[in-house]
């Protein structure tokens, strides 16, 4: 005999299972803080990549103007504002990507939670079908 | 106006049951249409520009999430772009990798705006997309339409310059085609004007859509392509850019006509799937297909009395003390 309940319960979680529940297996395995923090390694990874595309990019647009003033560059100073617009880049970038993981973080758990009570009302269904 | 709305209700409830078919056919639709502007505009590659390559990938794409349409898509304009000259490709590639690593990894699900853009952008109804994102998405969605327009702009300029590019003489140094590339996208003053048009009619529109008014929609759409009409001719005026006008004023007829229907189509209306979902238990195996049940709204009905007599009066005296507290306090 079928438990209809049962089956709407468990259609519901196979749902959440199909659409959404890939992208919330990370807020079951990590905390908070090693889930942002695994973010941000990934962060550093692509933004000192983009940063250095954007410098590359650069290098090539003004490639004329530095060959013309190839003899009176300052290098020491190049270097400086380099590190530090790579600094402040990397700094947006990564407020940037604490505020968006954090925020995908809270609402996976509150998906996760609600797939939870499912799971439990489930579990109750079980019981009481092993009991009768 | 009932018709129009029964209509809407058969949309409605063609679509959460035949979802399974009409996905697809709207995707390979779409890839049809991507993989054909591609090929039209920038097919140098003789071996993928052919109609059979097209449809196998549009076919891949219709089964596939939207993402991988993006791609795709990407796949074949670097293809295209490596068979013209190799800088370009490169200079393709650089700009892919900057828009994925600096807006997807954060907003991958805005990724159909992007790939939306420079398709609406060809045939001159640039404004739809900057209005679709303020009435359907969230306020980053407007980076998205963004990212779109400079890559249609990126290989607009590629195209017109597609004879220099593709010269291989020795006159022509690999950094001066690099340059040429970056110049013909950064001082390009009109992908600036139209990039803070998009900006504008995208916030205009989502404010002007989240507000309590009547006919919010109706009336952000309306905001939206007068805004983008008015800024962009005022820029074409001052940028003294000529030949233009006819094509904005037609282009913002049907960008708002465009508007108009997505709004009869999305307005109010939530598209739930049909869902198919396979699971088990110990004794059985279970293939549930989940139908959404149709709603109809009812007008809530309040019935309010304006009939003091039958009421028992609370006097002040009563009220302090049901509070606990003194009586000069009310």
């Amino acid at each position: 005999m079928l438990n209809e309940e049962r089956v709407c319960e468990m259609a519901r979680m196979a749902m959440f299972d199909q659409n959404e529940g890939s992208k919330c297996k990370p807020m079951i395995s990590y905390f908070r803080k090693d889930y942002i923090a695994k973010e941000m390694l990934k962060s550093f990874v692509t933004g000192t990549l983009s940063f250095f595309m954007l410098l590359a990019l650069g290098i090539v647009y003004s490639m004329e103007q530095l060959v013309e003033q190839i003899n009176s560059i300052d290098l020491k100073q190049i270097l400086i504002e380099s590190v530090l617009a790579y600094a402040v880049f990397m700094a947006v970038y990564f407020l940037i990507t604490y505020i968006v993981y954090n925020i995908r973080y809270s609402k996976g758990r509150q998906a996760v939670k609600k797939y939870y009570l499912h799971l439990r009302k489930v579990n109750k269904i079980y019981r009481e079908e092993e009991q009768a | 106006m009932t018709g129009l709305l029964e209509i809407k209700e058969k949309l409605k409830s063609f679509y959460g049951r035949y979802d399974i078919y009409i996905r697809p056919l709207i995707k390979f639709l779409l890839a049809v249409c991507v993989f054909g502007l591609i090929n039209g505009n920038i097919g140098y590659m003789s071996k993928i520009n052919n109609i059979p390559v097209t449809l196998v990938l549009s076919l891949l794409c219709s089964i596939l999430p939207v993402n991988i349409m993006i791609l795709l898509a990407a796949a074949v304009v670097l293809v295209h772009l490596y068979a013209l000259a190799l800088e370009a490709a490169v200079m393709g590639a650089a700009l892919f990798m900057l828009l994925a690593f600096m807006y997807f990894r954060f907003a991958p699900k805005t990724g159909f705006y992007t790939l939306l853009t420079p398709v609406c952008m060809h045939f001159n109804i640039g404004a739809v997309m900057p209005m679709t994102a303020g009435l359907l998405g969230k306020t980053y969605s407007v980076v998205s339409v963004i990212c779109g327009t400079i890559v249609w702009f990126f290989l607009s300029g590629i195209k017109e310059n597609a004879s220099a590019l593709g010269s291989s003489g020795e006159d022509a140094a690999v950094t001066s085609k690099f340059t040429a590339i970056l110049n013909q996208l950064i001082g390009n003053k009109e992908m600036y004007l139209v990039l803070l048009t998009f900006l504008l009619v995208t916030l205009i529109v989502l404010f002007i859509r989240r507000l309590s008014i009547d006919h919010a929609w109706t009336v952000a759409i309306i905001v939206g392509g007068l805004v983008n009409f008015i800024v962009l001719f005022t820029g074409y005026v001052l940028l003294g850019i000529s030949g233009r006008i006819t094509g904005l004023v037609a282009g913002s007829l049907i960008s708002l006509a465009v508007a108009l229907i997505l709004e009869f189509l999305f307005f109010n209306l939530d598209y739930t799937r049909t869902e198919r979902v396979q699971f088990e238990d110990d004794e059985y195996y279970y293939y549930v297909k989940a139908v959404p049940k149709i709603y109809v709204a009812e007008k809530e009905k309040r019935v309010k009395k304006f009939n003091a007599k039958d009421h028992e009066r609370i006097t002040r005296k009563q009220l302090a003390e049901d509070m606990d507290i003194e009586e000069d306090l009310l």
